[in-house]
């Protein structure tokens, strides 16, 4: 795709260049412009030319009359449609230009074409089952898709090969070829391809190029109606104007971010190169053993980048390939000399060589390093290599061009790569050379230890660049692989580079172009740099467990090593004493970390510091920030014995009271055991052993204006190497430093020299713990309250507890005897009624009897029958009496199973208790039973209620001296249930007292008969032993007491 | 000088006195009317105050007398007992009454006594009681505590 739209491009820069000139609208034009909105008829579905979604246009055409619009203020008015509708629109002059239109002879009758904006080839698509594609003539038969009234559908038709299939647009078109419906169909490349990416089929292929005579490009122009001759000319020179920027804009936006495939690019082969693939159909091509990762054999399976490019592009070809395997390379050149093998997949170009092989394009280039054994990393040129002995692979181009242009390099040849480095670890040579990415594959899948690779060799003719090689002569082969190989896109490449280069960049290019060529040769002769260290300085410098030398200034060296190439080595010394010594006795060249305030010292010459810090005054933390160290400079201060500090302190401070300690870890100890007040030292080196030490007392309450930074010290008499570490450490970055100093301390210094941003984060933070602290304490003091609450509560609401134990207990107590109350109390009425009930016959007996024994006292004759009469009337009286009992017996007794009763029968067992009780007190009452109806239930219980109810009318009645008092007792029902109301006369109940009527203990009556539970008893018994309801309510001149009771009662 | 004999000596005057018995309970009022038929001939029997009111005004108006003896129960529809014997005192405060009663409550009878009350008969009806009651409102009527003596 890229390449098309070079040639478009190029065009258009031709174009362009041809129309070099502003292109000036004539005054007519300008009027037509002015007054005209132009009618354009678009394509809804034609990307990335114009596409509409979501009510939106878009594409490099409308983007064209954007900034015909931006630049002329013209007018448009876009009318989208399909093909066919935008052509008949077009042709009935309904809109004033077509867009997306390609040159035909037939069209030009109605159309003015403008200058095509763009030029995209048909393409054939196929199915990817398609085989044994050579020309369009293999497709004789074949069902094509076409899309409906398209240009050229009259020249395909004219061919007569195709049954030709129509379609109303793209995507159905594509979908029936994806489907087996069709077997082939032409398309514009971009939006054809586009619609089976949205589609997501992966069954089709590009077969080919359209080339069909008369049947060109796709060119996509605006059509202009014949007869405005003024807007084609305004067409034309606004397209004309278009800037070569502008069209770069415009191609770049809609062209090459919409390279979907470009895989899939033809590849333009002629005739005679599809014949050629035709017949070839499998390519034979070289699998070596270990040349990892271009080209190696897996438990004989072929591998490698080179393998992978091939498979690329075979694909690309139609072509399969048959990897050889077993030989040495040797053998392999030697195979396609004899033409047992047709490709080699991996080779560069000589001269030598290229007598007997073609070559195509160099597709890879392949740096060639130096591999040495470890300890011998000062071996980085050929020109180290001279009289030294390196172990090359036999045959390879490198092994041949040092061979020629390096003579004084012995070699020994071995068969492949990995038996060169397996020898080299073993110490057989000196080094040896190969690509970096092959080597470092080998070193790695084979476990070979102890080789590394210094340098890429730095002769350019040692740059491999590696081509296909083909027997000289076999011209198709090579043509169609160099078409094939220039079709394969950056990203087919880079997709291959990433799967078997990937991770394996070594770009580790030396940075000496800061040195002179003076100090450059000091280096190289230099064998190594020699440095006195201290083991006791953490974290800028100590022994590590294994006794390896690490720290912030090991890792400094460690990036001085690599940007100056040259070796470092360490000597250990007792302290900086002994270490200077050493440097007076030239027994080390430098010492890699000295304190500037630790150097007072002759013949020593101190690099730029390569860490700066302030010193800070560091407390235990229950002490209160120091304002400033002069606050505290009669305070006990612990200082490392060697300290530039003690004497310039003693100096000024005569008085002082200095703690000498060994290092700085024994002066933090000291402040931390209250041994002395303060101490002074720097930020990584307090915070590393605040942290590893757990100190966690300690913290850094304020820093001094003491600058503390760390120097390299080197020798006098060697002022080069003085200049070349100066340099290298000005060099050094500040991330790089930062991201060894972050190794190595807790904290993280955003910015070395930025104390200010330091400070702000201290201050910050110090604030925020401030305020966290004071939280803290508030929190606790309300915890501890709220502890204390808590118990309260806890302890409360036990006693709560018990006190409503008790209180229930109490209450039951009293509840049992306020029952116990209420039942006395209700036999006393019972009594009372049973008195009332008894006096009547009693006294008719009582009557009776002296009646008979006055008439005996006076003598009087008493006849047998009268006598008899009297008896039997006082038998009567007794049975009377008897069946009282027997009411007042069942009233008592409790139901112990429902009983099928009528209610009214219930009413009137209550009513003979108290009857004699009611008409005493002159208390009518009246019946009213509608019902009759049995029910289940318990008599006796309600009768009770009854009985209590009526007793209550009375009572009532009685007490408000009522007039003619009066109870009404009626019954009735209905489907579900049975209702007994008892009213009575006696008045109304107050409001305030009928919510509460039921409340047990709630009693209106005068006399201390009232125990206020007969009510709430009641209730309790119809509600929840009968099931059914009671209630009370107002009504005229007294009350009614309404119980309704189900006829059905479940259980 | 026992009731008995006491009795057999008034009854030839008691036979001529006209008594007027009130009580609601037909039972009892049959029973007592038996009774008393053993120390009156003349009994007319009333079953309410209103009726024994009635009897009481008519007898007045008929014989331009008084009964001789009232005996009434207390607790009775219509019209009490109490109200009964205050328009009876109404219109003769030297009626003889006997009140015969279940009545037991103090207040009451401090009410009957107020009254001007003859005799109180507690229910059910004692022997003694009833002698004594019925012999002393005899000796009442014959000695002259009627007002027309």
């Amino acid at each position: 795709m890229k390449k098309i739209f070079l040639i478009v491009f190029t065009f258009l820069l031709f174009l362009s260049n041809l129309f070099a000139f502003e292109n000036k609208f004539t005054q007519e034009e300008k009027d037509y412009v002015k007054n005209n909105k132009i009618k354009v008829a678009t394509l809804p579905d034609f990307p990335p030319f114009t596409s509409y979604k979501n009510n939106k246009i878009s594409g490099l055409s409308h983007d064209i009359l954007n900034l015909f619009s931006k630049k002329y203020n013209m007018k448009f008015e876009i009318e989208i449609d399909n093909w066919s509708n935008n052509l008949n629109k077009f042709k009935n002059k309904e809109v004033d230009v077509i867009d997306t239109i390609s040159f035909t002879e037939n069209r030009t009758a109605y159309t003015n074409y403008t200058k095509p904006y763009y030029e995209l080839p048909f393409i054939i698509f196929s199915r990817k089952d398609l085989k044994n594609y050579t020309d369009i003539s293999d497709l004789k038969g074949k069902k094509l898709g076409l899309t409906k009234d398209i240009f050229y559908i009259d020249e395909i038709k004219k061919l007569d090969i195709f049954e030709i299939v129509e379609f109303d647009n793209i995507p159905d078109k594509v979908t029936a070829l994806a489907l087996e419906k069709i077997d082939i169909i032409f398309g514009h490349h971009l939006n054809t391809q586009k619609t089976i990416v949205e589609k997501g089929y992966t069954n089709i292929k590009i077969l080919d190029e359209l080339k069909i005579k008369n049947i060109k490009k796709n060119d996509l122009r605006f059509g202009i109606a014949k007869e405005n001759k003024t807007l084609y000319s305004i067409f034309q020179k606004a397209l004309n104007n278009i800037s070569t920027k502008e069209w770069n804009d415009l191609y770049s936006k809609w062209i090459t971010n919409n390279n979907y495939n470009p895989s899939n690019k033809t590849l333009n082969l002629t005739k005679e190169e599809k014949e050629y693939i035709k017949t070839k159909k499998i390519i034979k091509v070289q699998n070596e053993n270990n040349w990892p990762p271009y080209n190696y054999n897996d438990k004989g399976e072929a591998k490698g980048f080179s393998i992978d490019y091939t498979k690329l592009l075979a694909s690309k070809l139609n072509l399969e390939v048959n990897f050889i395997q077993n030989h040495s390379w040797d053998e392999y050149l030697e195979m396609l000399k004899n033409k047992q093998i047709d490709v080699i997949n991996n080779i560069s170009k000589n001269k030598q060589r290229s007598a007997y092989i073609d070559f195509t394009d160099i597709f890879h280039t392949a740096a060639n390093a130096i591999y040495v054994k470890k300890g011998s990393e000062n071996i980085d040129s050929l020109e180290e290599l001279r009289n030294k002995t390196i172990i090359m692979p036999k045959g390879f181009f490198a092994q041949q061009l040092i061979e020629k242009h390096y003579p004084e390099i012995k070699q020994i040849l071995v068969k492949d790569s990995l038996e060169a480095l397996r020898l080299l670890s073993l110490g057989k040579a000196d080094a040896t050379i190969g690509k970096k990415n092959v080597l470092d594959y080998i070193i790695s899948t084979n476990n070979i230890s102890g080789v590394v690779a210094t340098n890429f060799v730095d002769d350019n003719r040692l740059v491999s660049l590696i081509r296909m090689g083909v027997p000289k002569g076999e011209e198709h082969l090579k043509s169609i692989l160099q078409k094939a190989q220039n079709s394969v896109s950056d990203e087919e490449l880079l997709k291959l580079k990433r799967k078997w280069f990937g991770g394996q960049s070594l770009n580790n290019k030396k940075n000496e172009s800061f040195l002179t060529r003076k100090e450059k040769e000091y280096l190289r002769k230099k064998d190594e740099i020699l440095y006195c260290i201290n083991k006791d300085l953490h974290p800028i410098e100590f022994l590590n467990t294994k006794g390896e030398y690490e720290g912030i200034s090991a890792d400094i060296i460690e990036t001085l090593k690599e940007k100056l190439n040259v070796n470092f080595k360490y000597i250990f010394t007792k302290s900086l004493k002994q270490s200077i010594e050493f440097l007076d006795e030239k027994r080390c060249d430098i010492i890699p970390a000295v304190e500037n305030n630790n150097i007072s010292l002759k013949n020593i010459s101190l690099t730029h510091p390569y860490l700066n810090y302030k010193l800070g005054i560091i407390t235990r933390k229950d002490i209160p920030v120091v304002p400033s160290i002069e606050d505290i400079i009669d305070k006990p201060i612990a200082l490392k014995y060697d300290s530039q500090l003690i004497k310039e302190f003693q100096s000024n401070y005569p008085d002082i009271n200095i703690y000498k300690t060994k290092n700085y870890h024994k002066s933090l100890e000291a402040v931390n055991n209250n041994q002395a007040y303060f101490t002074l030292a720097p930020l990584p080196i307090a915070s590393y052993y605040m942290a590893e030490f757990a100190m966690t007392n300690l913290y850094i309450s304020r820093y001094t204006n003491i600058s503390y930074s760390i120097n390299m010290a080197v020798r006098n008499d060697k002022p080069i190497l003085f200049e070349i570490l100066n340099k290298a450490i000005k060099d050094l970055k500040n991330e790089e430093k930062r991201e060894i100093v972050n190794k190595w301390t807790s904290f993280s210094i955003e910015k070395k020299f930025d104390y200010s941003l330091f400070w702000k984060i201290f201050f910050i933070v110090l604030i925020i713990i401030s305020i966290l602290l004071y939280r803290q304490i508030i929190l606790n003091k309300h915890n501890k309250e709220l502890k204390k609450v808590n118990n309260e509560i806890a302890q409360l609401s036990n006693t709560l507890e018990q006190r409503v134990q008790e209180e229930i207990e109490k209450n039951e107590v009293k509840t049992k005897q306020l029952i116990q109350q209420s039942r006395l109390a209700q036999m006393g009425e019972l009594i009372n009624m049973i008195a009332h009930q008894w006096r009547q016959p009693l006294t008719a007996i009582s009557a009776t009897i002296n009646n008979l024994s006055l008439k005996m006292m006076l003598n009087k004759d008493i006849s047998k029958e009268e006598l008899e009469k009297e008896l039997l009337l006082i038998n009567d009286y007794a049975q009377h009496l008897s069946g009282t009992i027997d009411d007042f017996r069942n009233f008592y007794k409790k139901d112990k199973t429902r009983q099928l009763v009528f209610i009214e029968n219930t009413i009137e067992q209550a009513l003979s208790i108290i009857k004699a009780s009611l008409s005493s007190n002159l208390i009518k009452i009246e019946q009213d039973y509608r019902c009759y109806i049995k029910i289940r239930t318990y008599p006796t219980e309600i009768n009770h209620v009854i009985l209590n109810i009526l007793k209550n009318a009375e009572d009532v009645l009685k007490e408000n001296k009522i007039k003619n008092p009066l109870i009404k007792v009626s019954t009735y029902c209905d489907k579900n249930n049975i209702y007994l109301d008892i009213a009575n006369n006696g008045g109304n109940i107050k409001q305030k007292d009928i919510e509460k009527i039921f409340e047990p203990y709630f009693s209106t009556k005068l006399s201390k008969d009232g125990t206020g539970l007969g009510l709430y008893m009641s209730k309790v018994i119809i509600e929840e032993h009968c099931s059914g309801t009671l209630h009370v309510e107002n009504k005229d001149d007294g009350v009614v007491f309404k119980i309704s009771i189900p006829k059905e009662q479940n259980g | 000088m026992d009731n008995i004999e006491k009795l057999k000596e008034l009854l030839p005057f008691s036979k001529q006195l006209n008594v007027l018995f009130i009580e609601d309970n037909m039972e009892v009022r049959n029973q007592i009317e038996k009774m008393l038929g053993n120390f009156f001939n003349n009994i007319d029997l009333a079953k309410d105050g209103e009726e024994g009111m009635e009897l009481y005004k008519n007898f007045q108006k008929e014989k331009e007398d008084f009964y001789d003896i009232v005996i009434t129960d207390l607790s009775m529809p219509k019209m009490g007992g109490i109200d009964l014997c205050k328009e009876i005192l109404g219109i003769n405060d030297k009626q003889v009454i006997l009140v015969i009663s279940a009545y037991s409550h103090p207040e009451n009878l401090f009410e009957l006594i107020n009254l001007g009350i003859t005799k109180f008969i507690q229910k059910p009806i004692e022997q003694k009681n009833i002698l004594e009651t019925i012999i002393y409102a005899i000796e009442l009527c014959k000695n002259g505590n009627n007002r027309f003596e």
